[in-house]
């Protein structure tokens, strides 16, 4: 881990090279993203923390954060339950989780998140993973929608929610800046206990690894970070269960991009499957609709035609029929004609006998 | 007819006049102080709580609500039921006028609203569904535009432009199912990179699917709804066929509402099996999920079918206000509701006034406007001038 | 009409509506997730009754119940009896209304059976004090006011019967023996059980702790350690009671508080026990067994010398070593080990670290206290690469070699136990020191003078502090017998060093080296990490200036100064 001015060049180097570099989606693939190679981060040996708030004073003393209301010597702010807030990137939080023994302080900030969520969430790119490690935000691109809000695990990012024109996303930087001009960042410098160390993450995970081993009592056989959320740069060791020092152990190890490589993948298949279905669809009903055309102009024509020979038919028939009545009616009046003459020419007979 | 426009809802409305004015009086002041002081000035989010009511009920109810306007398009021109024909304008009106709303109400609610167009034009922040979203919405927007203006053509009598437009009415269709698509999952999706906030019985990689597919049936029920509130407010505004027509795009979408509700329900049933999450059905918000999926799906689904079968055209037009009613519980669940659900009581959020006034506000923009463009332009009638022309 | 009609729909329809909402945000408080604070404490005395479930799960969760509250309430003379029923010898049993808990048949309690016993009994006298118009309990409807969920938790601490009680009891002129040879009170208490005639009787030198027979649960021929300490405890003590005679607490808080067991008087002088314990002894089991097999030379690990009657004083019971039963270790845990010892080695009696009753477990436990955790918590775990066998392993074997042609002085008992105290006895005695001039007075820290100026630390003040404490410990004074040893505290790797060189040569800036901390890093890890450890209240870890004084000029309070 041995560290220098030089090492800090290179990570800058990298930083900027990252800065440049989009962060691409990754879909579901068999390639595992392990972090930048050479990336920092801090390891936060929370058995070491005592809870006096250095951290945070520096914190806000580098970053030019407004002054908070009470001094930072004030420990009864230890009294409740914290979080990062816009005007503080890092709290320490006090936890008695055994009754009547020495409470556990926890500090709390941007976990750095080798892919976070927020950067895969953002949809202008106004978050970007360096290479060094550090997530950084850039509010000259910020629409303001809070949706990293809604995506970071662990709570983190915070909003100027009383700044009307320019509101900001506040967060931790991981000191990028600082880091660029090869210092340390403001919370690491100014932990008395070294409950902060620095250095390469490998390095750290290492180092963990090591004080776990040499202190198998006073820690968990857990580095809190290593996989959470696919892995943060920001790691943890404690003695306490890390659920009951407001750490989330229910979060997975899935990161936040692997988390909505599903639906991204999708689209693709919608913006080309979908059209075609669509104009087969519309083919098929229009086709549907010609042929159903077609067929009543048919059923038309037919009723038609088969009208017209029942007419004549009907007409051949009603004629016919008349004939034969007309026919019977002369039968019929010849026969009347020539009963009459019949009875006529007896009437003369008749007569001719009396008279 | 025009001469009926003119005159009538004068008359017949004043109350309406008044509350309106009121209303929008009311939102403009808060505007006013939303822009002055802040998002912290009106809205009672906080940094644990990013997302009120003006994105899980005007964004997210508004955009499933107004999928009335793909869906009557598409059942009409490309699946070729012509009976629905009426339907369309008046639906695609009020999809491009939700989605409108839609699109202010996210000025209110994202923090810089005059960068709404970076990510389009700007920073694309492709890896992100919200960058999907506002791609797709913006695209869909300017389709449902394109689609509405023959109205607004023939209404100011421009035939030749109204004619060109009316040519590209398959492909703007086709082309606003697959943004619809896009975009109705997605929203559902936008929820998927939380799985530690959002309550497991919400949370599921079938998370679009749910989205898109109460997308279809909330532009169902909301068509029959506006019908029903069209016809009682601007009866005088309906032409023969409209009237004729109305109750088979009653019985119709009603019929049709209760088949892809129903399928959301297996799914969702599905869904719950494939996450073996039936154990939490028996805590309170078990309790409050079977509420949701019996309560407001299985029975609108079942009281459609029945309405169809009896064909009582009343117990649809009710059943699609309740199965509106259950977008709109379905939304705020996951936004709301069910979303930080591990954050203690305390830690909770509950909409302040302001931003429940600022949604009333922009519903009853919604309406005015409708209001303004159906009495005026060939809405819920044909144009005289146009009626062969389809 | 139809309007009407049509108004109500409405009208129900807004009801539902706002019901609805209503729903949505009673619902947002639901299923919070619980703080991490720990349940309410209630006192020492509450029982949870139920039935032996055994996997199943009851309708009913346990039913809470506060002793003393209905010990304080008994006003009758029937006193305990009015729910213990006594067994014919006149001894109370301390179930409730019933003589044992087996029922005939089954040899199991009824689970019908039992609740119907609590039901009855707990109800029927609720509702008899309530007609007298007493302060009374609850009743039938209202299930929830006993079988309450319990998330409380009791503050019942087990107690101790240590050897200071024990001495009070053996002293104690009231107790009546029924053995006449027993001039110590031992067969009130003590006994053997003759599963035979299935009759309790006392035999002298079997003594042992009641734990060995009395397990947690009851076995076929003992009943639990609960039964067993409560019917033998309290039905003396009762017995004394009424007797009006000085004697202990019959109340569940009497015995199981914190705060009671503070008020129990600690005698400062208790005589050993009597049950023919060497003083010392030396354990050589891997010797006397080359021995028998005919070595003449013992190339083997060499014995331990072991000084029983100072660990006696150390341990709170016997059975903090001899767990299972008063016989020597090598009874059950031999070279490779038996059945009865459960196959623990001897080795691994002797060392395993996990294990409260070898020797090495407890002296890792010794190390957690706050005497010995100052530095001790700060100094990595030992494996068995890094531990020093010859620290315990050092007993010469030229004084034990053989006699020319006869047995070995080892193998007999009495000589090994004779030379062991030879041995011991020069143990005793304050740890090597180192002279005090070689020991600086102060030592003033300036090499990172910044925002705080040079702070200067008592070091001589410091050493005398822990020598002492270390010079008050047998266990301490074993393992400091070096000078350098108590040194090596702070100077690390470098306790063999007359002048230990300064924490700055290896220090300096943080996070050069893996492992290694910075200056100010190991300053304060060191120095708060040993305070906080030995419980010092004062100067607090977040007091800066109880150590150093702060420089009050602007410009140097910048972190960002380089």
């Amino acid at each position: 881990m041995g560290m220098n001015r030089r090492q800090f060049f290179h990570w800058v180097g990298a930083a900027g090279a990252g800065t440049l570099m989009s962060s691409t989606a990754r879909a579901a693939t068999n390639k595992h993203f392990k972090g930048h190679p050479d990336s920092i981060g801090v390891l936060h040996d929370v058995t070491r923390c005592i809870g006096c708030r250095k951290c945070e004073a520096a914190c806000q003393e580098v970053n030019n954060l407004p002054a908070s209301d009470k001094s930072f010597e004030d420990l009864s702010v230890l009294d409740e339950r914290r979080r990062t807030n816009e005007r503080a990137y890092t709290v320490v939080n006090r936890f008695n989780v055994i009754r009547d023994e020495a409470p556990v302080f926890v500090k709390r900030q941007c976990n750095h998140c080798l892919e976070p969520a927020c950067a895969s969430a953002c949809f202008v790119k106004a978050f970007t993973k360096t290479s060094s490690g550090a997530v950084v935000y850039d509010a000259s691109l910020c629409v303001g929608c809070r949706y990293c809000m809604v995506a970071c695990p662990f709570n983190i990012p915070a909003y100027e929610y009383n700044e009307p024109l320019s509101p900001r996303i506040m967060k931790c930087t991981l000191c990028y800046p600082r880091l660029q001009k090869g210092l340390l960042p403001g919370c690491v410098t100014a932990c008395p206990k070294e409950a902060l160390t620095f250095g390469r993450r490998d390095a750290l995970l290492k180092e963990a690894r090591e004080r776990i081993k040499r202190f198998p009592e006073r820690y968990l056989d857990h580095i809190y970070g290593e996989n959470e959320m696919g892995g943060t740069n920001w790691l943890y060791l404690s003695g306490t269960a890390f659920g009951e020092i407001g750490m989330r152990e229910d979060l997975g190890i899935t990161s936040a991009p692997q988390l909505t490589a599903g639906p991204l993948s999708a689209v693709p298949v919608v913006v080309g499957v979908w059209p075609l279905l669509l104009t087969g669809i519309y083919a098929i009903s229009k086709r549907k609709e010609k042929i159903h055309e077609k067929e009543i102009s048919a059923a038309i024509a037919a009723t038609h035609a088969a009208g017209e020979e029942a007419t004549q038919q009907k007409l051949s028939a009603l004629r016919t029929k008349l004939e034969k009545e007309k026919e019977a009616a002369i039968q019929r009046e010849v026969k009347n004609a020539l009963e009459e003459v019949a009875k006529a020419s007896e009437e003369k007979s008749e007569e001719k006998g009396e008279g | 007819m025009s001469q009926l426009t003119q005159d009538a809802p004068k008359v017949a409305l004043k109350p309406f006049h008044i509350i309106t004015g009121i209303i929008i009086t009311m939102g403009l002041i808060i505007t006013a102080m939303r822009f002055l002081g802040g998002l912290g000035a009106v809205t009672n989010l906080d940094h644990n709580n990013p997302w009120g009511v003006w994105i899980g009920f005007d964004l997210l109810c508004g955009v499933a609500l107004a999928a009335g306007g793909y869906v009557t398009s598409a059942t009409c021109y490309i699946f070729g039921l012509k009976r629905f024909h009426s339907a369309v304008r008046p639906a695609i009106l009020t999809a491009f006028l939700g989605y409108a709303l839609v699109v202010l109400a996210l000025h209110y609610d994202v923090g810089r609203p005059w960068r709404l167009p970076y990510p389009i034009f700007f920073s694309q922040g492709t890896t992100s569904l919200l960058f999907e979203v506002g791609l797709c919405v913006f695209l869909y927007l300017t389709v449902l535009f394109i689609e509405y203006t023959p109205a607004a053509l023939e209404w100011l009598g421009w035939r030749r432009a109204r004619n060109m437009v009316v040519q590209l009415t398959l492909l703007l269709t086709i082309f606003g199912v697959v943004l619809s698509t896009l975009h109705q999952s997605s929203l559902g999706a936008l929820f998927m990179i939380a799985p530690s906030k959002l309550h497991p019985l919400w949370y599921s990689s079938y998370l679009p699917v749910y989205f898109f597919i109460s997308s279809i049936f909330a532009g169902m029920s909301m068509v029959v709804f506006e019908g029903t509130l069209a016809h009682r407010h601007l009866h005088h505004m309906m032409d023969e066929t409209h009237l004729a027509e109305s109750e088979g795009v009653v019985l119709g979408f009603g019929k049709a509402a209760s088949f892809v509700m129903m399928g959301y329900f297996c799914l969702k049933v599905i869904g719950l099996a494939a996450d073996n999450n039936w154990h939490y059905l028996a805590t309170g918000y078990g309790v409050w999920f079977l509420v949701e999926v019996l309560g407001f799906v299985a029975l609108p689904a079942v009281t459609y079918a029945i309405g169809v079968r009896e064909r009582n055209v009343m117990l649809i037009r009710w059943t699609a206000i309740w199965a509106v009613l259950g977008i709109v519980v379905n939304r705020f669940n996951v936004s709301l509701i069910a979303f930080n659900w591990h954050l203690p009581a305390d830690e909770r959020y509950f909409p302040s006034f302001y931003e429940i006034a600022i949604s009333v506000f922009i519903v009853t923009i919604g309406v005015v406007v409708y209001r303004f463009i159906s009495t005026r332009m060939p809405i819920l009638y044909e144009h005289p001038d146009y009626k062969e022309a389809h | 009409m139809a309007k009407e009609r049509r108004m109500t729909f409405r009208l129900g329809l807004m009801t539902a509506l706002v019901l609805v909402m209503a729903f949505l945000f009673y619902a947002d408080g639901q299923g919070g997730m619980k703080g991490s604070e720990s349940a309410p404490l209630v006192g020492p005395d509450m029982i949870r009754i139920t039935a032996d479930t055994s996997g199943e799960t009851l309708e009913m969760p346990a039913a809470l119940f506060f002793h003393d509250r209905h010990t304080a309430a008994m006003t009758t003379k029937t006193g305990c009896a009015e729910c213990h029923p006594k067994k014919e010898d006149g001894r109370l049993v301390f179930s409730f209304k019933r003589l044992s808990d087996e029922d005939s048949d089954t040899g199991k309690m009824d689970k019908e059976a039992m609740m119907a016993l609590y039901h009855d009994n707990c109800i029927g006298c609720h509702q008899e004090r309530k007609d007298q118009g007493k302060p009374s309990g609850p009743m039938a409807p209202d299930c929830r006011a006993c079988h309450a969920n319990g998330n409380i938790e009791s503050s019942w601490v087990e107690i101790s019967f240590d050897k200071s009680l024990h001495y009070r009891h053996v002293s104690s002129k009231d107790i009546a023996t029924t053995a006449t040879e027993d001039t110590d009170n031992c067969s009130a208490c003590h006994h053997e059980y003759d599963q035979q005639a299935k009759k309790l009787y006392y035999e002298k030198g079997k003594e042992g702790s009641c734990q060995y027979c009395h397990m947690e649960t009851a076995t076929d021929a003992a009943a639990s350690f609960q039964r067993a300490s409560h019917d033998a405890c309290l039905n003396c003590h009762q017995a004394l009671n009424a007797k009006k005679v000085k004697t202990g607490p019959v109340t569940c808080t009497g015995c199981h508080s914190r705060e009671k067991q503070f008020e129990i008087a600690i005698l400062d002088d208790v005589p050993r026990m009597k049950r023919n314990q060497p003083n010392a002894t030396i354990l050589a089991t891997s010797a006397m067994t080359a021995l028998k097999n005919g070595k003449q030379k013992i190339t083997d690990v060499l014995p331990v010398t072991f000084n029983h009657k100072q660990h006696e004083m150390g341990v709170a019971s016997c059975r903090n070593c001899h767990h299972a039963s008063m016989e020597s270790c090598t009874t059950c845990h031999t070279a490779s080990g038996t059945e009865k010892g459960q196959f623990v080695r001897l080795e691994q009696a002797m060392h395993s670290r996990q294990s409260v009753h070898s020797c090495m477990g407890c002296h890792e436990v010794q190390k957690n206290s706050q005497h010995c955790a100052g530095c001790h918590e700060q100094m990595p775990a030992k494996t068995f690469t890094n531990a020093d066998c010859s620290a315990c392993h050092n007993t010469g074997l030229d004084r034990l070699e053989i006699e020319k042609g006869g047995d070995s002085l080892l193998m007999n008992q009495k000589m090994r136990r004779t030379m062991a105290e030879a041995l011991v006895s020069q143990r005793n005695g304050p740890v090597a020191a180192i002279p005090n001039e070689d020991i600086p007075e102060s030592v003033t820290i300036s090499s990172m003078v910044d925002q705080y100026e040079a702070a200067t630390f008592p070091h001589r003040k410091i050493v005398d502090r822990l020598r002492q404490r270390i010079n008050d410990s047998a266990l301490g004074r074993y393992y400091h017998k070096d000078a350098g040893t108590l040194c090596a505290g702070c100077h690390h790797n470098s306790a063999s060093l007359k002048r230990p060189p300064k924490c700055a040569t290896c220090h300096g800036d943080p996070f050069k080296e893996a492992g290694r901390p910075g200056l100010k890093g190991a300053y304060h890890l060191q120095c708060i990490g040993c305070h906080q450890q030995m419980k010092l209240e004062k100067p607090a870890a977040t007091d800066c200036t109880a150590c150093h004084v702060k420089i009050n000029t602007k410009a140097n309070q910048s972190v960002t100064t380089p």
